[in-house]
């Protein structure tokens, strides 16, 4: 056992001796991207040192430098490249494997020594880097704790990759196919899922697409491909909170990985070293499972890209596709032109393939469209018009957004909406359009089952259906406190309230705690009383927007990473507070409104010429055409600017009778709840003369 | 002892050694000779554990050699291409060797090279094609093992290393326990230096015998026979291999003794009667021409 041991130490030895280039370059450039990095980035840093609890434990696996990150990538896929490169070469090959060593010994020992490579300058880094943070002074035992959670975070993406590159180089005879060959194998089971949901988004007019994430294929990809894999690891370990699941998962993969590669080593054909497949037998299905998602990955793509709507489309794309990569494909593995077409066996099972799947799901023969779970086994339906997208700002900061998912209905409520969506259904195979159709919305159906499973669909639904749907479930309070974003937040946070009216300026009302409360205590009794009917009809005559602090900043959510963009719902950035806008006031909103004169907010009615700078109107072809404002354009003065184009107009007014005479036929844009803006109204812009503007339509 | 049972290897549609079967004894120098894409160096490889046979067995000194290191460390194996570590100089290669092969005698190693005159700190790659040979078969050589597997391992070698190593040969055998198997097309070399032979074509192994013994039992005949029927008869009572005839002389190869072969054809009262020994060239081109390997007439129509 003893000398057992010491063999295999001379062995790893002698390999990083001969791959010290490789040690050089590791070690070179993990210096240069950690603890070098570190140091000037530190030394520019002027934020709070809290804060960098978000971004220092990324600088030890990548998160916080993509590059970094690309960088663990391409030294995994050279280590294992350089360790075996061996077997691609017959004089290589021959030598090491006539000497007195067992062909697991060798697996094993080339194995460890490219671990060792990596990991030994990794480690030091990561140390050095940790120091940097020290003689900083900006280190402390939690962001000790999340650095080292990043660290084992990067080993295991570097593990990860490594072992894909590892199998792939088995199979393989020559280092350029063992390169290819890696980059398919780390990214095919996310190209896999990837096209299964590009497919059902294509093809399945009832797929519901916002949130991927919690799709199937995206969860099976997310756990299964080496490529998700090592960017989960890397983003989730930077955030201190490594998923069990998602580091087991890795492993798991890893050893899969790695045990069938070392079972390819074994049987590994030493003839194999020149050819491009190791394992000739293999090289047709091989093809077929390269070109098959390829080809409809890549048809996809052009589809999207090029804005195609017509799914034929993709049935001629995928079928030029295919061709091309078989062909591709075989010339890889020979070599020679002439023999493109030479396994036409092969290329013509892969063409088969991808046309049997197009019309697998082009004629939905698993029924997807017409999916409807069994009613024994529905717990609740949620039920989320197109509309609400619109209508709702919701202070989600977390994506998924929860809100754009929608909220399941009361449980009485759900054999009516059962019978909505089977309405639905109907309605989609009657060829309906929710999205253009006049008279119906695109509503989401989520159905929870009895087994937790919960299933996604969208159909079109009648209008006169929606607000029925609607007002039924609105009656339940508990519901209302769920939709509605005010109660997504609480009262005691809001750090100031601004108020707009007719004229859409939001303006902050000095208002103290008291009274901010009071003002938000009578809205909640308004929203909660206001009828479906003013909500559907109605229209507004001011608006509410309430700043809330950065969630981040309170601890509230210390581990998520909070995007600093527009969610197209609450304006947030990272530090700043959070707007909540939408919260409108209806006429009906009787208890607001009297709290709002009392402290001295009049809501204005009208908007005062004076005021008014200009306005712009921008009218529709159709509109043009019916001549509906015919009237009003020839009573505007010849100061008035009319531009047409392509049958549109545009008439620019800034003499005051004008603007006296278009403020009397428009008023503020806001569409009710159910208003999925399919109705396209003219655009009328309002510029103030303290330079800013609104957005009306005609009344 | 290496056993060789009914070995078969195919390559893809290359059926590279078919069905073979001999016996390599110990303490000899075998050489292994064959046309171009006979098998040799498959069979070696196979022989050295490389590869393993699709079908049939080899057994050195009665244990399977296939992933077997305590018998392959009995085995060193020298490809016709050397490998060297990248940037690797005479002592980086020996100390693996030395890693590799327990028994590898260094001392001998470090006094070999400076007879031969091979710097140990210069970089192997340097080195020309024949140094690059003699640094493998000094390694190979030192390694210490019982059997060495030299495949073409005495081309570009020029003469002076060639005798040289020859001799190292010679003093290893009779030093030790080492049984030399080598593969050439040179086959005046072999003839030198080989015990024994084994002739590989197409996979198949024509022959495997001592030398001595193939040389005894195959000769050249010349004679001329003016009667035609004493001619048929001379041919009918020999095992010809080969015949030409150039005017009234005849030339046979024949299997046989000379002695009986002599006997046989003064018995046809002839005019003229000579019977020459073979050399192992005439011998090779004799045995793979009655295996179908005749391509030199394609160019004398």
């Amino acid at each position: 056992m003893t000398s057992k041991t010491i063999s295999y130490i001379k062995l790893i030895r002698a390999d990083i001796r001969h791959r010290g280039w490789l040690l050089a370059l590791t070690g070179i450039v993990l210096f240069l991207s950690m603890p070098v990095y570190t140091m000037l980035f530190l030394s520019t840093y002027t934020e709070p040192v809290s804060d960098l609890i978000s971004y220092f434990p990324g600088l030890l696996n990548g998160n916080s430098l993509r590059s970094f990150s690309a960088v663990i990538a391409v030294l995994a896929i050279l280590t294992a490249l350089t360790g075996f490169s061996y077997i691609h070469s017959r004089e290589r090959l021959d030598f090491f494997h006539s000497l007195p060593v067992k062909r697991t010994t060798w697996f094993t020992t080339t194995y460890l020594s490219g671990l060792i490579i990596f990991l030994v300058p990794y480690m030091i880094c990561c140390i050095l880097t940790l120091i940097a943070g020290a003689v900083n002074k900006v280190m402390t035992a939690q962001l000790a704790q999340y650095s080292a959670v990043a660290a084992f975070g990067g080993i295991l993406a570097f593990f990860i990759i490594y072992n894909a590159a590892v199998f792939a180089v088995m199979l393989t005879g020559r280092t350029v196919t063992g390169l290819l060959a890696s980059l398919a194998v780390i990214v095919y089971p996310s190209m896999i899922f990837a096209m299964i949901s590009s497919l059902e988004l294509a093809f399945f007019k009832s797929y519901y697409s916002y949130d991927l994430n919690s799709t199937l294929p995206q969860k099976l990809a997310n756990y299964l491909s080496p490529y998700e894999l090592f960017n989960s690891l890397i983003s989730e370990s930077a955030a201190g909170s490594l998923h069990i699941g998602l580091a087991a998962a890795a492993i798991l993969i890893s050893a899969l990985l790695i045990v069938c590669a070392a079972l390819l080593y074994r049987i590994y054909p030493s003839e194999a070293a020149g050819n491009s497949i190791a394992f000739p037998a293999v090289a047709p299905v091989l093809k077929i499972l390269i070109c098959i998602p390829t080809s409809l990955f890549v048809s996809l793509a052009v589809q999207e890209m090029m804005l195609l709507n017509d799914t034929g489309w993709i049935f001629l794309l995928s079928l030029l596709a295919s061709v091309i990569l078989c062909a591709v494909i075989e010339f890889i593995y020979t070599l020679d032109l002439r023999r493109l077409f030479k396994n036409w066996r092969s290329s013509l099972i892969a063409i088969a393939g991808v046309m049997m799947i197009l019309c697998f799901f082009r004629f939905d023969l698993l029924g997807y469209d017409t999916y409807l779970p069994d009613e024994n086994k529905v717990t609740a339906i949620c039920f989320r018009p197109d509309s609400f997208s619109y209508y709702f700002s919701y202070p989600d900061l977390e994506y998924p957004f929860e809100s754009e998912l929608g909220y399941f209905a009361p449980e009485e409520e759900t054999d009516a909406l059962y019978t909505l969506a089977r309405s639905g259904i109907e309605n989609l195979e009657n060829g309906i359009d929710g999205q253009n159709d006049s008279g119906y919305i695109e509503t989401l159906f989520r159905y929870k089952l009895s087994n937790g499973r919960i299933v996604s669909r969208q159909y079109p639904i009648k209008y006169e259906n929606a607000v029925t749907t609607l007002e039924k479930v609105l009656d339940n309070k508990e519901y209302r406190k769920e939709l509605f974003p005010y109660f997504h937040l609480d009262a005691n946070s809001v750090i100031s309230i601004a108020l707009s009216d007719i004229y859409g300026i939001p303006d902050e009302m000095k208002l103290d705690k008291e009274q901010r409360l009071a003002l938000l205590e009578a809205y909640e009794k308004d929203l909660l009383n206001v009828s479906t009917d003013t909500l559907i009809n109605s229209i507004p005559v001011g608006e509410l927007t309430l700043q809330i602090p950065d969630p981040q900043q309170t601890g509230q959510t210390a581990d998520a990473t909070v995007p600093s963009y527009n969610t197209g719902h609450s304006y947030i950035s990272s530090g700043f507070p959070v707007s909540v806008p939408q919260l409108y006031l209806y006429p009906e909103y009787t208890n607001t409104l009297a709290l709002l004169e009392d402290y001295g907010y009049s809501l204005r009615s009208h908007i005062d010429p004076e005021d008014v700078s200009g306005i712009t109107v921008y009218l529709y072809n159709d509109t043009v055409e019916s001549g509906r404002f015919s009237d009003l354009v020839s009573q505007l003065s010849d100061t008035a600017d009319l531009l047409f184009y392509d049958s549109e107009m545009t008439i620019s007014a800034t003499a005051q009778e004008d603007i006296a005479l278009l403020l009397e036929h428009i008023r503020p844009y806001s569409g009710g709840i159910l208003d999925d803006g399919k109705n396209r109204e003219d655009y009328i812009e309002v510029q103030y003369k303290n330079g800013e503007f609104y957005g009306n339509v005609f009344k | 002892m290496i056993e060789l049972n009914d070995l078969d290897k195919t390559f893809h549609n290359i059926h590279a050694v078919d069905h073979v079967t001999g016996t390599i004894r110990e303490g000899m120098v075998f050489g292994l000779i064959g046309s171009n894409g006979a098998g040799k160096s498959t069979l070696l490889r196979m022989i050295s554990g490389i590869i393993r046979p699709d079908a049939g067995e080899i057994l050195v000194d009665g244990e399977s050699v296939f992933e077997n290191p305590e018998i392959k460390s009995q085995i060193c194996f020298l490809s016709d291409s050397p490998y060297y570590f990248q940037n690797a100089c005479l002592k980086e290669m020996r100390d693996y060797y030395m890693t590799v092969y327990p028994t590898f005698n260094r001392k001998q190693f470090d006094s070999l090279t400076k007879i031969f005159n091979l710097d140990m700190n210069r970089r192997i790659n340097s080195f020309s094609k024949g140094m690059k040979k003699q640094v493998s078969i000094l390694l190979g050589l030192c390694a210490g093992t019982k059997y060495l597997l030299c495949d073409e391992t005495f081309d570009g070698l020029d003469p002076v290393v060639r005798q040289a190593v020859k001799s190292l040969f010679a003093a290893e055998i009779m030093n030790r326990d080492f049984t030399p198997v080598i593969s050439s097309h040179n086959l005046r070399e072999l003839e030198d230096i080989c015990d024994s032979v084994g002739l590989l074509h197409r996979g198949k192994l024509l022959l495997t015998q001592d030398l001595d013994q193939i040389k005894c039992n195959i000769c050249k005949l010349q004679c001329v026979i003016q009667d035609a029927h004493l001619e048929q008869e001379l041919l009918r009572n020999l095992r010809v291999v080969k015949m030409e005839r150039t005017g009234s002389l005849l030339t046979l190869t024949v299997r046989g003794e000379r002695s009986e072969v002599l006997r046989i054809a003064e018995a046809q009262n002839p005019l003229f009667i000579e019977v020459l020994p073979l050399t192992l060239e005439e011998i090779f081109i004799s045995e793979t021409e009655v295996a179908g390997y005749d391509i030199k007439d394609y160019f004398l129509h």
